[in-house]
């Protein structure tokens, strides 16, 4: 196993870091778009994610990652079939973190017939693909915006109704596909289609940090990693201890944390003052802001929550005004002070 | 038209080598040549001791004996036990990344992995051909290779991590009408960039020469000392510092650049025997990194001294405040450096401020600020490395781009190989279902849709293929065009020219119906801009709107301007590329909101035109003005587009202009 870089190591990139916690925390709120400069650790982000969030329970034996807690009647390998969710058995796992490597086929990302038990005993098995095993996690996609039409056409369909139906092969099976999606790229080499840039919940955007002190943190800890990794990883420890803590505890508190109807107002407010289209929009705001409450250890959410979040809900739901040539961030920076005041 | 050039001595066939008139400026041209191949040797040297961490050089020179000399040293500096090999133009995803092997799986009846050229790199050099030429899926799959150290298999029913890791030499042929060019993602993954296409093969000779008694062998030697010493090499951070204080100083974009010029410190401090970096070092891998990478000349600049004799003078950035050391030549670089050891043998705990900025900015090469200086008068204009959104798919011509499962139908081209690759696996299956349904309903025929077979059962059948095995070509062509046309008809453009105006567009349409290229028209009369024409292929529809046409009322220019780009806008959204052409004599009288007043309109106006420059798309504005003046040119000149006054009936030349720049051979 190699090590990975700690995420509670990462130097800046706060609002990023922010938005994979929150998704963690709530994966309802719709997965994170990432983009912005080269090379400022948006996959390191990512990929440290998996060893960070505290881990789950499935069904042992199951290849859905079941949960043991809920109906699995429904399940692809009938796992409620299986002894150990008679017995109630559990199995301990980390969060499914998976990669969409481009180039990656279809029949992987959905699921096909299994190629060795097919040829070698001539039986049909059905083989579960990345979706089936990133269900309950996170599915990253690196230079989403590269990706093949046909595959972004199939996640489209899966993101939005959390089920996977596969009818390839004289194979017929339906199991649940539920995770949130983390897609990066740079729209300078290709805009992600509307409809998928729709379906993150969050987009934020990554620059390379401007000031000295912590570019030169940045490349020192990057550096110090590369030259041990392990000790590395051991001296991060007790910080990811910390911020796992930190989401363990949000995830619990996050069922009774007080909405209150003045913060759903001032949610259609912010929206409205932005022109966004449709109601995703203050949906995710109040999700996210929610979830950012939660990781505060607050009780209830307020005005300050949804300003600190809203910018991430609401980037990239922004009609486009060509004549206004200030991004979109400006541009939500300055609906806020709008409604909230400067 | 390359294989010509790759005949004669490179050098002399430059675009330098052809201003080379008096024998002075030939040996300055030498002189450049023999500096240039110096600076190139010493970044062979350290690419050799360890390609993988100093990720590769972008190689701009065209194909030659130049080009050829420099890889054989580099070849042979690495040294013949490491793997390197090119990567084939075309290259599909089987054979880049793996997939199933079609044979052996037949043959043995269990599927069978073919490992990808990416992981039989591992430990050595990919040579990227044709790397101008690099679209942007290959860039980015060998940049996600590169970051995670392993190729990702999702494929064909396999999932592995196949760790490779490797150094990548890109062979970068473009010349200027080329305009992609390297990915930028692939090129900031690479350490060096090599620029050899000026210089002259006499320069080389020597080198290849030397090479025969022995001196390459006493090199090589070197490079597998430093190898060995690299793993203990370790870097003070006060020469981080100093590298990422010169990054910021010279405007390098991107943290990258800083690792890979610790990488190259490193090397660079092996080369030298040390285990500890030295400013030296960092100093050498400053100018090697970021020199090409830089954006800015850093605040205190000194005006480098070859400026001056460039044939055109750029304007002087700002002037200088402290005095600088004289410009040493890059030649002169060792000898630099020696002095430097003499002086900082120690490194101290923090670096006195810019000190390595300076010394990397000091270093130079000449030109390079003259050509800051142009970049960033051209900043604006969007230059992004790869047009992504302006291909598109398509099933019936252009360059392949592999295969997707897909249905026969018209238009579309089956790949046999790839649908027998899919339909390998399923055979053991297939037959035995086949068998099975005999048996069941024996003399019957199969009325399953999917086997495409004579027979019902498998008597006979070799290989069973179903509908879902189909794999469909595709390939990837440059993307129609969409040309805009934005007719100024308000009453300052008088009646007769709007005629005039009518007749040159009606030419163009001609033309543009003969590319097959689709059209849209917009209006601008009265208070704001019409659009009366959404993008079409009909010729007739676009002449009738033309003709039914009236003129008189106010000039909305910024309306126009807006509602055009954002025809181009949603074109460009759909894959294609549009152009804009603009006709109006630039007095602009009506604001955005619809309010009347020529200062207003003119402000309005402007400001649309810089949005509409800052997409970068091509336009064109011709001046209708019936004595042309400053308005008009004003205007093209805050969209960056070709401006052409309205030549008096003379709508052929116009038509004729206007057609090769929409078509991108820009003659202005």
């Amino acid at each position: 196993m190699r090590a990975v870089f700690p995420f509670s190591a990462i130097v800046a990139q706060d609002e990023m870091k922010q938005a994979l916690l929150m998704s963690a925390v709530d994966p309802s709120i719709g997965g994170v778009w990432v983009f912005g400069d080269r090379g400022t650790g948006k996959s390191t982000a990512v990929r440290a994610l998996a060893a960070l969030l505290p881990p789950m329970q499935v069904v042992p034996g199951c290849p859905y990652n079941c949960d043991p807690a809920s109906d699995t009647s429904t399940c692809a390998a009938a796992c409620a079939g299986l002894e150990n969710k008679k017995n109630g058995r559990s199995q301990t796992v980390p969060v499914p973190v998976v990669d969409l490597p481009l180039g990656a086929t279809e029949d992987r990302v959905v699921g096909a017939l299994d190629l060795e038990r097919a040829l070698s005993h001539g039986e049909k098995a059905f083989e579960p693909g990345l979706l089936a095993r990133a269900h309950r996690g996170f599915l990253y996609i690196d230079e989403a915006n590269l990706l093949e039409d046909h595959l972004v056409d199939l996640l489209l369909d899966v993101a939005a109704s959390g089920e996977n139906v596969v009818e390839r092969e004289g194979v017929s099976i339906r199991h649940p596909a539920r995770f949130v999606l983390v897609g990066s790229g740079n729209p300078e080499e290709g805009e992600l289609r509307p409809q998928l840039l729709d379906r993150f919940g969050l987009s934020v955007e990554v620059r390379t940090p401007s000031d000295l002190a912590t570019r030169v943190a940045v490349i020192k800890a990057r550096d110090a990693f590369d030259r041990d990794p392990d000790r590395f990883v051991e001296k991060a420890a007790e910080a990811e201890a910390r911020d796992r803590d930190r989401i363990t505890a949000a995830q619990k508190r996050l069922p009774t944390i007080e909405t209150s109807d003045a913060v759903i107002e001032r949610a259609a407010e912010l929206c409205l003052a932005m022109g966004t289209d449709g109601l995703r929009g203050e949906l995710t705001l109040i999700r996210a802001a929610r979830a950012y409450a939660c990781l505060q250890g607050d009780d209830a959410i307020t005005d300050e929550h949804l300003r600190a979040v809203a910018p991430s809900a609401l980037r990239h739901r922004l009609r486009r005004d060509p004549l206004d040539d200030a991004g979109s961030s400006v541009r939500v920076e300055r609906g806020i002070a709008g409604v909230f005041g400067a | 038209m390359d294989d010509r050039v790759g005949n004669r001595p490179v050098g002399l066939s430059g675009a330098e080598a052809s201003t080379a008139t008096s024998a002075a400026d030939l040996e300055d041209l030498v002189a450049r040549g023999i500096a240039t191949w110096d600076t190139a040797l010493q970044i062979a040297d350290v690419f050799a001791v360890d390609p993988l961490g100093c990720g590769g050089i972008w190689l701009q020179a065209r194909s030659g004996p130049v080009r050829d000399a420099y890889m054989d040293l580099i070849r042979q500096r690495i040294g013949d036990d490491v793997v390197w090999r090119r990567l084939p133009a075309g290259l599909t995803d089987d054979r880049l990344l793996g997939g199933l092997d079609l044979t052996a799986t037949l043959l043995r009846g269990q599927p069978v992995f073919e490992r990808g050229l990416l992981s039989e790199l591992n430990g050595g050099v990919c040579v990227l051909p044709m790397a101008e030429r690099t679209d942007l899926g290959l860039a980015a799959r060998l940049a996600a290779v590169m970051d995670a150290g392993a190729v990702l298999v999702e494929r064909d029913g396999f999932a592995l991590r196949d760790e490779t890791r490797f150094g990548v030499i890109a062979l970068d042929e473009a010349t200027d009408e080329d305009d992609a060019g390297l990915p930028a993602k692939l090129s900031d993954r690479l350490a060096f960039c090599v620029d050899l296409s000026a210089v002259p093969y006499a320069c080389v000779r020597a080198a290849v020469a030397e090479n025969d008694d022995g001196t390459e062998l006493l090199r090589s030697s070197r490079i597998v000392t430093a190898r060995a010493l690299l793993p203990d090499v370790c870097v003070p951070d006060a020469l981080l510092e100093g590298l990422c204080e010169a990054a910021a100083g010279l405007g390098v974009a991107g943290l990258r650049p800083i690792q890979l010029a610790m990488a190259v410190t490193r090397v660079v401090a092996a080369l030298e025997g040390r285990t500890q970096a030295e400013v030296a070092d960092a100093a050498l891998a400053g100018q090697w990194v970021f020199g090409p990478r830089a954006t800015q000349i850093p605040q205190a600049a000194q005006p480098d001294d070859e400026t001056a004799e460039q044939p055109e003078p750029e304007p002087d950035p700002p002037p200088p405040e402290s005095p600088e050391p004289e410009q040493p030549e890059p030649d002169q670089a060792d000898t630099e450096k020696d002095d430097e050891n003499e002086e900082t043998r120690q490194v101290p705990d923090a670096l006195p401020e810019d000190m390595l900025l300076d010394i990397i900015q000091a270093s130079l090469p000449d030109g390079l600020l003259a050509k800051l200086t142009a970049q960033m008068a051209s900043r604006n204009a969007t230059k992004t490395s790869g047009p992504a959104g302006m291909r598109s798919a398509s099933q019936q011509h252009g360059r392949p781009k592999g295969t997707a499962p897909g249905q026969l139908g018209p238009g579309a081209r089956l790949s046999l190989v790839a649908t027998l690759r899919a339909a390998a696996p399923w055979q053991k299956l297939r037959r035995a279902q086949a068998q099975a349904k005999a048996q069941a309903r024996s003399g019957g025929v199969s009325h399953r849709a999917g086997p495409v077979t004579a027979a019902g059962g498998d008597n006979g059948q070799r290989v069973f293929v179903e509908q879902s095995d189909f794999r469909i070509k595709r390939f990837e062509n440059r993307s129609e065009s969409v040309t805009i046309f934005a007719v100024d008809a308000s009453g300052s453009a008088a009646a007769q020219r709007l005629g005039e105006a009518k007749g040159a567009v009606e030419l163009l349409l001609a033309e543009c119906y003969v590319r097959r290229d689709h059209v849209a028209l917009v209006a601008l009369r009265g208070e704001k801009a019409d659009v009366l024409l959404p993008p079409t292929r009909s010729l007739v529809r676009a002449k009738r709107a033309l003709v039914g046409l009236p003129g008189g009322g106010g000039t909305p220019l910024a309306d126009g301007v807006m509602a055009a780009l954002g025809l181009a806008l949603a074109a460009k959204r759909r894959g294609q590329t549009p152009a804009l052409v603009f006709l109006t004599d630039g007095r602009g009288n009506v604001a955005r909101d619809g309010s009347k007043g020529r200062e207003a309109g003119q402000a309005d106006a402007l400001a649309a035109a810089k949005i509409l420059r800052a997409e970068g798309f091509r336009t064109i504005v011709i001046d209708t003005s019936r004595r042309p003046q400053s308005h008009a040119a004003n205007l093209a000149q805050a969209m960056d587009a070709l401006y052409l006054p309205l030549p008096n009936a003379d709508a052929l030349r116009l038509s004729s202009a206007i057609g090769g720049f929409v078509n991108g051979t820009r003659t202005s």
